[in-house]
C-alpha cells in the first residue's frame, strides 16, 4: 500500500532546533548511541567478562601510543603484502590455465576443491610439522591457504568469457596484442578486481592466525599473548587497529583503483564480489 | 466534471491521485461510470493513468481526494478507505502473474483460498474455468511449460473462477502476438457473454477498444482525466475486420489527436 | 531402447551415457591419485614426520570403529548448528531491518560492517574469553562471524523479490502466510541457497577454530592433539572426517532440497 503514515513516535525531533535535530535524527548517531549504551549495559553486569567501551579506548590508544604496536604491524603486514600479492599472481595463472586448458582443469580442479574445503589451522599444521616453525612456514602454509580462493574467483571470470566478442575480434582481425589489450584483460579486470581483494581480505586475517599458532613474531603473537594472560579489552583493542588498517586500505586504495580500472561498468555491477572468510 | 450519471455498477467520481516521491499528478479528476454485466474500456496513450485507475479499483492505491463506489458499497472517500472488506476483484495483469512454482491448479486454488471460497467447489470451479478457458488438460502443468497464450488463459481462469465483483483488465493481449491476441479476443467475448461478469478492459489500442467495448471512456494524455465518453452500438457478435467498426475507429483516432498530442503535464498544487 | 521411451523418462537416461572425454577426465584424475600415493610412499621413505599411506589407512579404520569419535564429531555439530541458528535469527533481523526503509538500512549497516570486517579468529577469542571459554562463546563466535553474510544475501533475496508477484498476491487478497510461503521464499530460495552454502562452509571452519582453543572435544580439538603429538596420519584422518560431514550436509540434504524446490524449472 502506499498510504504514508506520519510517524508520530519521533514527533519531538521537529521541535528541536535545527542542526540539532538533524544529528538527533541521523541513524548513523542513533546506531552508534544506542549500540555503545546498550554495551556499557551489558559489560561487567550482565556479562562478566565483557570489557566496559571505555576500557577497550583505553586499550585502543595505549595499542597505537606504543612503539611495539608499529614493529610488529610493520612486521605482520610485510607477510601479508608478500602473500597477497603472490597468492594472487600465482592463482591468476592458475585460473586462466584451468579456464583454457581441459586436462589442467581436471587435475586441480580437485586440488581446489579439497583447498576450499579444509579449514585453515590444518594447513598451517601441517606446514608447520613439515617446515618447522619460521618465516618460510608461514608464507608456504598460506600461500597453500589463500591461492584456491583467488583461483576460483579468477578461474568464474576467464571460464564466463563472452565469446561473440571474440567472434567479433576475429571478423575484425585483431592482432593478438590487441585481442589480449583490449578484449582479455577488460573482461577478466572484474575478476582479477575481486580477486586482489579477496586475496588480501583473506591475508590479513590469516597471516594473524599464523602468527598466533606459530608463536611468530607480529600482532597474532601479540593477540595470542593477551588470550593467555585474559586481557579481553587488549585484544579488542588490538583487533581494533588492523580492523582500521584493512577498511581504510579496502575503501581508498582499492576502491580508487576499481572506479580507474572498471569506469565502464554501469554502476549496479560496481562493489560486488564479497565472499565469507573465515 | 461528472460526465455520466452516477447510478451505475461502478463510480468513479472526480479522482485525484499522485504516486509518492513526485510532485506530478497522475490522475486529475477522473470520473466514468460502468454498469452492471457491462464491457466497458479505457482507451488512452501509455502514461494516461489509466493502469492508475485500475490500481485504484482493486484497493492497490488509495487516491488523495474523490469518491469510488462498487455496488453501492463506498470504497475510497475523500482519502480514506473504507472499513470493512473491499469488493472483491478479478485481475489479469498485462503480464500473466502466475507463481511459476506453482502448477496452473495451485495458482487458481491460491486465488479462490484467499477469496474465501469453500474448499468444497474448487475442483469444480478450477475444472469449470479452465475448460471455459480451454486449457483443461494443462492445470497441473507449471506454467513455466505453457506458451504464452495459454499462461493468458489460465490468468483469466484465475481472475474469473473467484466469482469477482467486476473484472479489471490491463492490457492483457499486449504482449501476444497479434494472431494470437484477436483469437482471444473473441473468446473473451463468448466468455463474458457466458458469465456476465462487469469488465473494464484497459488498452490503448483504439480498434480492440471498438471490437470489444459496449462503452469506451477515453482518456487524456498526461494527467488521467476521462474526455469522452462513447457508446458502441454494434450488434454482437462483431467481426474485427466489420466497416461500422472501422469506419468508428476513424472518427475515434481523428478526435484524440487534438488532445493525445505533446502534453505539458501540471505540477500538483500546494 | 525405442526413441519414444527415451523421451519419455527424459533427461535422467543421459547420465548413463558416457562420454570419451568423461572417460579422459576420469583416467587423469585416477593417475593422478596414483602418482600422489607413490610420491607420498616414497617421501615417507625419506622423512621421518610423515606418516605412511598403510598406517594412515590403518588409523583411519581404527578411528572409523572407536565409538568415541561420533561423540567428537556430534559436539563439533552441535556447536555449529547451535551457533549457525544465532547467527540466521541475527542476520534475518538484520536483513529484514535493512530492507524496511533507507532508516534503517543505515542503522543497521555499520554493525554489519563492522562484523564483516572483524576476522574470525578475533570473534573467537574475543568471544571464548568473555564467556570464560564456555561453549557459549563457541556459539558465539560462530553467530558473529556468519551473522554479517547471512544479512547481506538475505538482503539481496528481499530486494530481488518480483514487486510484479508482490502486487498480484496483493490483488487477490493473499494471507501473509500465503504470501510468504507461495511467493516470497520460493522467489527467494536461489539466494537462501547460495546463502547456506556459503554460510555453512564458513561456519564449519569457525567452529574448528573456536575448538582449537577452548573444546575437550571435537576436530577442533582432535586437530590440537594431532599438533602436539606431530602425528601426520591424526591431521589427515580428522581432515577426512571433517570434510564427509560437509559432503554429508552438501549431498544429503541441501542437493536433494534444491532438487524439490526447483522441479518446476525447465
Amino acid at each position: 500500500m502506499l498510504i504514508s503514515k506520519k510517524q508520530s513516535l519521533f514527533s519531538w525531533v521537529e521541535r528541536l532546533p535545527r542542526p540539532l535535530a538533524k544529528v538527533v535524527s541521523n541513524p548513523f548517531v542513533v546506531s552508534a548511541v544506542v549500540g555503545v549504551g546498550i554495551w556499557w549495559l551489558l559489560a561487567g553486569n550482565v556479562i562478566e567478562f565483557l570489557p566496559t567501551p571505555y576500557q577497550v579506548a583505553g586499550a585502543f590508544v595505549g595499542a597505537i601510543t606504543s612503539s611495539e604496536f608499529y614493529i610488529d604491524m610493520a612486521i605482520t603486514l610485510r607477510r601479508v603484502l608478500i602473500i597477497a600479492v603472490g597468492a594472487w599472481l600465482l592463482a591468476t595463472i592458475l585460473g586462466i590455465a584451468m579456464a583454457s586448458s581441459w586436462p589442467i582443469e581436471t587435475a586441480i580442479n580437485p586440488l581446489v576443491f579439497i583447498g576450499l574445503a579444509i579449514p585453515a589451522p590444518l594447513g598451517i599444521y601441517f606446514a608447520i610439522l613439515i617446515f618447522g616453525l619460521g618465516e618460510l612456514t608461514s608464507i608456504i602454509a598460506l600461500f597453500v591457504i589463500v591461492t584456491p580462493y583467488v583461483a576460483v574467483i579468477i578461474y568464474g571470470g576467464a571460464k564466463a568469457r563472452d565469446k561473440r566478442l571474440v567472434e567479433m575480434a576475429a571478423v575484425f582481425r585483431f592482432s593478438r596484442w590487441q585481442q589480449l589489450r583490449d578484449i582479455t584483460l577488460p573482461e577478466l579486470a572484474p575478476s582479477l578486481m575481486s580477486g586482489a581483494r579477496f586475496a588480501f581480505a583473506m591475508g590479513w586475517k590469516l597471516v594473524v592466525l599464523v602468527e598466533l599458532l606459530s608463536s611468530n613474531v607480529g600482532i597474532g603473537e601479540r593477540l595470542q599473548y593477551f588470550f593467555v594472560f585474559n586481557q579481553p579489552a587488549r585484544v579488542i583493542g588490538w583487533t581494533l587497529t588492523f580492523t582500521v588498517i584493512m577498511v581504510f586500505v579496502e575503501r581508498y586504495v582499492f576502491a580508487t583503483l576499481e572506479k580507474k580500472l572498471l569506469a565502464w561498468r554501469p554502476i549496479e555491477d560496481a562493489g560486488k564480489g564479497m565472499a565469507p572468510v573465515a | 466534471m461528472t460526465v455520466v450519471p452516477s447510478d451505475h455498477f461502478i463510480n468513479i467520481e472526480d479522482v485525484f491521485f499522485s504516486y509518492p516521491q513526485s510532485n506530478l499528478l497522475a490522475l486529475d479528476g477522473a470520473s466514468l461510470s460502468v454498469k452492471r454485466s457491462e464491457f466497458a474500456c479505457i482507451l488512452g496513450p501509455s502514461g494516461c493513468g489509466k493502469s492508475t485507475l485500475l490500481n485504484i479499483l482493486s484497493g492497490l492505491f488509495v487516491p488523495s481526494k474523490g469518491r469510488v463506489t462498487i455496488d453501492g458499497d463506498v470504497v475510497f472517500n475523500d482519502g480514506q478507505m473504507a472499513s470493512g472488506k473491499l469488493p472483491r476483484i478479478g485481475y489479469v495483469f498485462q503480464d500473466d502473474r502466475l507463481l511459476p512454482w506453482r502448477s496452473v491448479r495451485q495458482n487458481i486454488e491460491l486465488a479462490l483460498k484467499s477469496a474465501a471460497i469453500p474448499k468444497s467447489e474448487w475442483d469444480g470451479l478450477v475444472e469449470h474455468f479452465l475448460g471455459l478457458c480451454g486449457i483443461g488438460q494443462y492445470a497441473d502443468t507449471w506454467p513455466g511449460n505453457l506458451s504464452g497464450g495459454q499462461r493468458k488463459r489460465a490468468a483469466i481462469a484465475r481472475a474469473m473462477a473467484i466469482d469477482p465483483t467486476s473484472l479489471l483488465m490491463d492490457e492483457p493481449f499486449s504482449t501476444l502476438d497479434e494472431v494470437n491476441a484477436r483469437f482471444l479476443r473473441r473468446e473473451l467475448l463468448e466468455l463474458w457473454q457466458k458469465t456476465k461478469q462487469t469488465i473494464l478492459f484497459v488498452t490503448h489500442s483504439v480498434r480492440e477498444a471498438v471490437y470489444l467495448a459496449d462503452t469506451i471512456y477515453i482518456m487524456t494524455k498526461g494527467p488521467g482525466k476521462v474526455m469522452e465518453r462513447l457508446t458502441i452500438d454494434v450488434a454482437r457478435p462483431r467481426q474485427y475486420e466489420d466497416p461500422r467498426l472501422t469506419e468508428i475507429e476513424g472518427s475515434i483516432i481523428s478526435s484524440v489527436l487534438n488532445y493525445w498530442g505533446y502534453y505539458e503535464p501540471t505540477a500538483v498544487q500546494g | 531402447m525405442s526413441a519414444q521411451n527415451a523421451v519419455l523418462t527424459g533427461p535422467r537416461d543421459r547420465s548413463f551415457k558416457i562420454s570419451g572425454m568423461q572417460v579422459k577426465r576420469a583416467l587423469l584424475i585416477a593417475g593422478l591419485v596414483a602418482v600422489t600415493l607413490l610420491a607420498w610412499q616414497l617421501l615417507w621413505d625419506k622423512t621421518d614426520w610423515l606418516s605412511s599411506p598403510a598406517e594412515t589407512w590403518v588409523f583411519f579404520v581404527e578411528t572409523v570403529c572407536n565409538p568415541a569419535t561420533y561423540s567428537n564429531l556430534a559436539a563439533t555439530a552441535s556447536r555449529l548448528f547451535i551457533g549457525l541458528f544465532i547467527g540466521y535469527i541475527a542476520g534475518l533481523t538484520a536483513a529484514f531491518l535493512m530492507h524496511k526503509s533507507k532508516w534503517w538500512d543505515r542503522f543497521t549497516r555499520p554493525y554489519v560492517f563492522i562484523a564483516l570486517s572483524t576476522p574470525a579468529l578475533a570473534f573467537c577469542l574475543i568471544s571464548l574469553m568473555v564467556f570464560s571459554l564456555s561453549d557459549l562463546g563457541v556459539y558465539m563466535a560462530i553467530a558473529g562471524t556468519v551473522f554479517p553474510f547471512v544479512s547481506i544475501s538475505l538482503l539481496a533475496g528481499l530486494n530481488s523479490i518480483d514487486a510484479h508477484l508482490t502486487e498480484m498476491t496483493e490483488v487477490f487478497r493473499f494471507s501473509w502466510f500465503d504470501r510468504l510461503w507461495h511467493q516470497a521464499i520460493p522467489d527467494m530460495a536461489p539466494h537462501l541457497f547460495s546463502a547456506f552454502r556459503n554460510v555453512h562452509a564458513l561456519a564449519w571452519k569457525v567452529v574448528v577454530l573456536a575448538e582449537l582453543f577452548s573444546a575437550q572435544n571435537g576436530i577442533g580439538y582432535q586437530y590440537k592433539r594431532a599438533y602436539a603429538f606431530f602425528s601426520t596420519k591424526r591431521l589427515i584422518v580428522w581432515s577426512i572426517f571433517f570434510m564427509l560431514m560437509v559432503m554429508i550436509v552438501e549431498y544429503g540434504i541441501l542437493r536433494p532440497l534444491e532438487r524439490v524446490v526447483f522441479r518446476w524449472r525447465k
